[in-house]
């Protein structure tokens, strides 16, 4: 039996998806929409003119499963990954696990409230519909030079009538939260709007972005689109420095990703700390400047 | 029974004729303290032999004249105090898509006039209301619960005996009029085959053989006497085990003109389908000679065929079984006039010869009702001016004419009739003198009064390049039939240079002699007692102070006024006028309607236009507005009045008839250098009026609302008496419980993505969907709708409750069955999820949190989700709905939901958590069991458990598209904008409506609810509903807390001093 992974190209999502769908062993085949290099055994290629419409992706897929016949299908755990594989779970009407850290025969462990909880559950149907948890598991593909094959599928006007019909690009200032090495992330203990003018500082200092909590947002002292948490941006960076946020699983879910995690709190009881690698206890108002003035200190600047 | 007393000599007032009307308005003048009555017939009783005794005495309320309406519900009422009333329901079907829209239509005109309880149906529920009929054949229904059957004659009967015994009248059967006495105008006596009776009112009620009556008064009743075929048919199987008349509803076929009643065991046929068969009155026999009854002529069966065709397709299952018969055919004689409308009131002939004729079952009571007050107090509750017999213009009333109208108006009995349909027979009866030019032009001639009047000029087309893109052009046939862009062209040229205009059809009359002026005071609210040379715009109102009329009159000298009015109304006018002229003779009347033809010139280039024809002072302050005088134009001497009906600046300028061609050429020619256009009474009646908010009379100037509720209580109350002045100084002394108001329209966007565009009488509703009603019980609806090409937005006018006349107001209008700004429907479905803190503890079976010390609430996602579906119908209107699926306690987040706005909650109770999949099956099947929404919104995914695919199952289920993860949304024209954030900036998907949307925290921030709002949701409904469980496919075995949680964190210091660990940390991952 084989198993099928949506992939994107140069996409390290996708890679954790082959790295699950290795996890389950057989033949793993991908299929993208776009050529790609990529460690699979068999790669197809769907032809889908236009801009990405996911009715279309789901159908390909489907073509292909049912050419197949595979064991599960993967998506990688991004947000089109997991779209269109709900489009092909409603499609074959098939139960669909995402956020999938471990698959073991007809069980898996899949993540809940953002990673911060996890359930193990059992799946009830011949063709498994899996999305891989985003950063779950080391990358482990090896490198397969794999054989590609294209196909064009048979298309509804259904299919595409939803489809990206234009494109917003953001604007070029500073460095993007996703992407950032350093995020400087402010939460309650901030105070106000004003209050991030000194986290703004160390950041510019750092080459890094401002993050904050949802309890920021809320307040309405920052834009949600530095929200870090789980149902704001998710983000890797090498060091988040969490200034005065206590460490709700709301907040957690979208920074446990990040490779060091430095916190700043005045309550040594935070729950921030138990998910920090470093912790500096006291007054962020006055720790941060002091941070600020060291960098600069030893930069000589 | 009362004993046949004997034959007055002298009697207050002589109905003749004992039908629907002469009886019940008996009774009514009996009821308003009339005595010494008498009601004479020619026929026997109860059925003399008229119309009432074949008429099929059914009642459909539903009528897009508010007039016939209100009568027929007036009729109604009456019926069904009397007991002989019947209610059946009936359905008027739809064989066309066409007619489906007209039956849309019929819906909106039943909620303007306050008939609510009222339904378009499918052909599968018509036939389970109506089991015999053949579905196949039909696309719909519209369907009525209140109509229903009456017992005319019994009706009659017990009106008559009412007024007997109170005293007040006296009843004589097989009595015959021979003659009518009139002296200087007046009705004196009736003569009768039993003797003659001194009187000054006869009332002719006399159905098909009043022309004949009035005629013996020298005065005219005109309608024509016409065929409609009815077959009965039985004994029906079907009805075999039906008790009573009536159990199923009337069937109206509309398409083919035809009806279907049940009758007891059989089923009775009508047609208006056949061809116009008119009669003579001549023709009619007396009830000797008649076979069946004086109005039940033989039977022509040929005429009938194609209808017998008809009938069988749409209920086969009846006439297609040879055991039922045709037991009963006839052509029934009723009453028709040239516009449809009865004709009611005293003739403008002969003073106290009163006519209440051309009225049919369904509204006599209310007629009898209405014609018995205006006989007693001048006027009637209900207003009859589009019934008034006095609206007829001399050749109106000619035989050709009312032939030609009534043979043309009789398949239009269930026809489809646009609101500004014109008749094709008997046209081009008047012609003013700029006739030749204005065809010459390429006019679209409109008919007024009798009157050819252009509505546009085809010869304006090129101004459609010149104004391109501020005309409003309209997408729907039906919106732009008897409709032009030019109209809209010719108006913005007419405000950027300037308009000629036609205006001929006005009617013209002089008030002359000594009295004059107290005639003109007595009738005009306004002051009358003014300069020379003034022109007065003024209310003419009824004794109770609403509307008889608005007009302007010139004063030309003490003893000279001008009285201008609509072409229209302008014959009732004459006669409210002529009412009032004193006993003494020291005034009078003089019609000078075909004496004088009328040029309008209007625009900022009139002046200069006139004045390049004349030397005479033609500037602001030589020539004010709202006066009037006689200049010079080059050879022709023009009364001229500076007044406007479509706003400043212009002149209305009048000549002899017989000089209008000249007047015509002169201002044509001075104004070519100015670029002045042609323009139609598009402009004049409609555009350019409702730009200035000037008010018509039928439209928002009627009996129902009264002058400070019309907005126009200018000035004082002047001191010289005049009529309704009491009630006017009332009036202006309370707050008013209406308030007409001009609205314009934001969205004209139907479901189906064609923009639509109201044409008046539309009903006007709140923002949630619901009627407006006054004080008074009054409903608000457009009284009048049109393009404001100026303003570039469409115009409607309505009264409205105080309370709803605030500017910005947000209102829905409801046209064709749907309402503007659409009202969207949308439903939100949330889930109830614990307020998580920083550590996750599991309840003792490992399957769930340990939530003991937890609050719940919705995720962050679904509370954008509502916020946004609130914020959307607070911009246009509509119902939020919320949804869940989860435990009893989940109530708690609906209420949440409801006091950010939601306007009720549906609770789907479980005990558990279920899987993703099986939790969209049962939401499935919770929205199917509503109507349709116009957006479904989830968010991207739950806070628990993420399983990211709710949203776009329901969307496979219910065959919508979907689009997830929004980040901004924007619906306009029945579209969803959609934006999601990527990280490359926003991707935008662009889908149809209904669709289903999940979206995402930063969609927009959420409100906190207010304390009022908390309690508010505490009132609005939950329904909820258990679910059976179904097996989850995705079981959840066991939850597990990840390793990590209770790691150590290593302190690098307290306070500011730690900040050299800080940067060593930094520099240690290279990020210093």
């Amino acid at each position: 039996m084989s198993v099928l992974v949506l992939v994107e190209p140069n996409d390290e999502l996708s890679l954790q998806a082959i790295t699950l769908a290795r996890s389950i062993g057989g033949e793993v085949h991908g299929v993208c929409v776009e050529s790609t290099q990529t460690p699979v055994d068999v790669l197809h290629v769907a032809e889908i003119e236009g801009s990405y419409a996911p009715g279309a992706w789901a159908a390909a897929v489907v073509q292909l499963v049912q050419q197949l016949s595979p064991a599960a299908v993967v998506a990688p755990g991004s947000e089109r990954g997991d779209e269109v594989l709900a489009h092909i779970a409603a499609r074959l009407d098939l139960p669909m696990a995402a956020n999938v850290t471990e698959v073991r025969g007809d069980e898996v462990t899949r993540q809940r409230w953002g990673g911060t909880l996890l359930e193990d559950a059992r799946v009830h149907s011949e063709l498994k519909l899996f999305s891989a948890a985003p950063f779950a598991f080391e990358v482990c593909v090896g490198s397969t030079q794999s054989r590609v094959e294209t196909f064009v599928p048979d298309l509804t006007d259904a299919d595409t009538a939803v489809r990206v019909v234009e494109t917003i690009s953001a604007g070029t200032g500073g460095v993007s939260l996703a992407d950032a090495k350093v995020v400087v992330s402010g939460g309650r203990g901030v105070g106000s709007s004003e209050g991030f003018a000194i986290l703004e500082e160390l950041a510019a200092l750092l080459d890094g972005a401002i993050g904050c909590s949802r309890v920021v947002t809320s307040a309405g002292w920052r834009p949600h689109t530095d929200q870090v948490g789980q149902t704001g941006t998710k983000v890797s960076p090498d060091l988040y420095i969490a200034c005065g946020i206590s460490g709700a699983t709301q907040h957690i879910a979208g920074c446990k990703g990040a490779k060091t995690l430095l916190a700043i709190n005045d309550d040594p009881e935070a729950t921030i700390f138990n998910h920090a690698d470093y912790a500096v206890i006291g007054n962020l108002h006055e720790i941060v400047p002091a941070i600020t003035a060291e960098l600069r200190k030893v930069r000589g600047t | 029974m009362t004993e046949t007393p004997s034959f007055p000599a002298h009697a207050r007032a002589v109905i003749v004729g004992a039908g629907i009307v002469g009886n019940s308005l008996a009774f009514h003048l009996a009821e308003l303290g009339w005595t010494d009555l008498v009601l004479l017939d020619k026929g026997p009783l109860p059925n003399p032999g008229g119309s009432t005794g074949h008429a099929s005495n059914f009642i459909f309320p539903v009528d897009h004249s508010k007039e016939m309406t209100q009568l027929t519900l007036e009729s109604v009422r009456q019926y069904r105090e009397a007991g002989v009333f019947t209610e059946s329901g009936g359905i008027e079907v739809a064989r066309t898509e066409e007619r489906m829209q007209e039956l849309r239509r019929r819906v909106a005109s039943a909620k303007a006039w306050g008939i609510e309880d009222v339904a378009i149906l499918t052909p599968a529920q018509v036939k389970e209301l109506v089991p015999y009929i053949e579905e196949s054949v039909i696309v719909g229904g519209f369907y009525t619960p209140s109509v229903g059957i009456v017992d005319s004659l019994r009706f009659g009967t017990i009106s008559r005996e009412r007024a007997q015994e109170k005293g007040a009248l006296s009843v004589f059967a097989n009595t015959e009029v021979l003659g009518i006495d009139v002296e200087g105008g007046r009705v004196t006596g009736i003569k009768t085959s039993r003797g003659d009776i001194e009187t000054d009112r006869i009332v002719v009620c006399c159905g098909v053989w009043s022309p004949k009556i009035a005629r013996m008064a020298g005065a005219s009743i005109p309608l024509t006497p016409a065929v409609h075929q009815m077959i009965d048919v039985g004994p029906v199987p079907h009805f075999k085990d039906t008790k009573g008349v009536i159990e199923f509803p009337i069937v109206r076929d509309m398409d083919t003109n035809m009806y279907e009643r049940q009758d007891g065991s059989g089923l009775e046929i009508g047609s208006y389908a056949h061809r116009p068969i008119l009669h003579d009155v001549e023709d009619i026999p007396s009830n000797e000679e008649a076979a069946l009854s004086p109005t039940e002529f033989p039977f022509t069966e040929k005429d009938f065929e194609k209808q017998m065709e008809d009938a069988l397709e749409l209920i086969p299952e009846v006439l297609n079984d040879e055991s039922v018969g045709i037991k009963y055919a006839i052509n029934g004689l009723l009453s028709l006039t040239a516009d449809g409308l009865p004709l009611l009131g005293e003739t403008p002939e002969v003073k106290g010869l009163w006519s209440a004729a051309a009225v049919w079952v369904k509204e006599g009571p209310g007629v009898g009702k209405s014609v018995a007050q205006w006989m007693t107090h001048g006027e009637s509750e209900i207003d009859l001016q589009a019934s008034d017999i006095a609206r007829f213009y001399e050749h109106q009333k000619s035989k050709g004419h009312i032939k030609a109208r009534a043979a043309e108006g009789f398949n239009k009995t269930y026809g489809i009739v646009h609101p500004s349909e014109q008749w094709e027979s008997n046209r081009n009866v008047r012609l003013s003198p700029f006739f030749t030019r204005e065809h010459e032009l390429g006019a679209r001639f409109f008919e007024a009064a009798g009157w050819e009047r252009p509505q546009w000029y085809e010869s304006n087309a090129k101004l459609l390049d010149e104004y391109g893109d501020r005309i409003n052009h309209r997408e729907a046939e039906w919106d732009s039939r008897w409709w032009s862009p030019i109209i809209n062209a010719e108006h913005l040229a007419m405000r950027d240079r300037a308009a000629m205009f036609d205006l001929t059809a006005f009617c013209i009359f002089d008030v002359t002699g000594p009295g004059a002026l107290d005639v003109v005071q007595q009738v005009s609210t306004r002051q009358m007692s003014v300069a020379d040379g003034k022109v007065v715009y003024t209310p003419v109102l009824s004794p109770s102070g609403t509307f008889k009329s608005d007009l302007t009159v010139m004063k030309l000298g003490d003893e000279q006024f001008r009285v201008v009015t609509g072409g229209a109304h302008g014959m009732a006018d004459l006669k409210w006028y002529a009412d009032h002229l004193p006993e003494d003779g020291s005034a009078q009347i003089t019609d000078l309607t075909s004496a004088y033809t009328t040029l309008g010139l209007w625009g900022p280039r009139s002046r200069e236009i006139l004045q390049s024809l004349t030397s005479d002072e033609l500037s602001h302050e030589g020539f004010p507005f709202a006066s009037c005088r006689t200049i010079e134009l080059d050879s022709l001497r023009v009364l001229a009045s500076r007044i406007s009906y479509v706003g400043e600046l212009g002149w209305e300028l009048y000549v002899p008839i017989e000089q209008g061609a000249k007047l015509w050429d002169l201002v044509w020619e001075a104004g070519k250098p100015h670029g002045v256009v042609p323009a139609g009474i598009g402009v004049y009646g409609t555009t350019g009026r409702l730009e200035k908010c000037y008010r018509a009379f039928g439209a928002e100037l009627d009996a129902d609302y009264d002058v400070v509720e019309a907005g126009m209580a200018w000035g004082n109350v002047k001191s010289p008496d005049f009529i309704g002045k009491g009630a006017h100084e009332k009036h202006r002394a309370q707050d008013p419980v209406a308030i007409l108001c001009t609205l314009t329209v934001d969205d004209h966007t139907s479901k189906s993505g064609v923009k639509r565009t109201m044409l008046g009488r539309e009903p006007i509703l709140s923002k949630k969907g619901g009627p407006l009603i006054d004080a008074h019980g009054r409903r608000s609806y457009v009284t009048s709708a049109g393009a404001g090409p100026s303003i570039g937005k469409h115009i409607l006018m309505s009264y409205l409750p105080p309370e709803n006349a605030n500017v910005g107001e947000e209102l829905l209008v409801e046209y064709l069955g749907e309402q503007y700004p659409a009202p969207m429907k949308l439903l939100v479905c949330v889930k109830r999820v614990p307020f998580t803190g920083g550590k996750m503890v599991l309840a003792p079976d490992g399957k769930a949190l340990e939530t003991r010390h937890l609050g719940f609430t919705i995720s962050p996602h679904e509370e954008c989700g509502v916020e946004e579906a609130v914020r959307i119908v607070e911009a246009q209107g509509g119902e939020v709905v919320v949804l869940t699926l989860g435990p009893a306690e989940a109530e708690e987040q609906l209420r949440e939901c409801m006091a950010l706005g939601a306007d009720r909650a549906i609770h789907l109770v479980t005990e558990e958590e279920w899987d993703a999949q099986a939790t969209a099956s049962a939401l499935l099947e919770a929205i199917r069991a509503e109507e349709p929404f116009d957006l479904i919104v989830f968010g991207n995914e739950s806070a628990d458990a993420g399983n990211y695919q709710v949203g776009i199952r329901i969307a496979y289920g219910l065959g919508l598209p979907v689009v997830t993860g929004l980040k901004g949304l924007t619906l306009a024209d029945g579209r969803a904008r959609c934006e999601q954030e990527v990280a490359t900036g926003r991707d935008v998907y662009d889908v149809p409506l209904p669709a289903v949307v999940t979206v995402k925290e930063g969609l927009n921030l959420p409100r906190y609810p207010s304390v009022p709002a908390k309690l508010r949701a505490n009132r609005k409904p939950v329904d909820a509903k258990p679910v059976e469980r179904s097996a989850s496919k995705l079981e959840k075995l066991r939850l597990v807390i990840p390793e990590g949680q209770g790691k150590q964190a290593e302190i690098l210091g307290h306070g500011p001093d730690a900040a050299p660990a800080v940067v060593a940390v930094m520099q240690k991952l290279g990020v210093a």
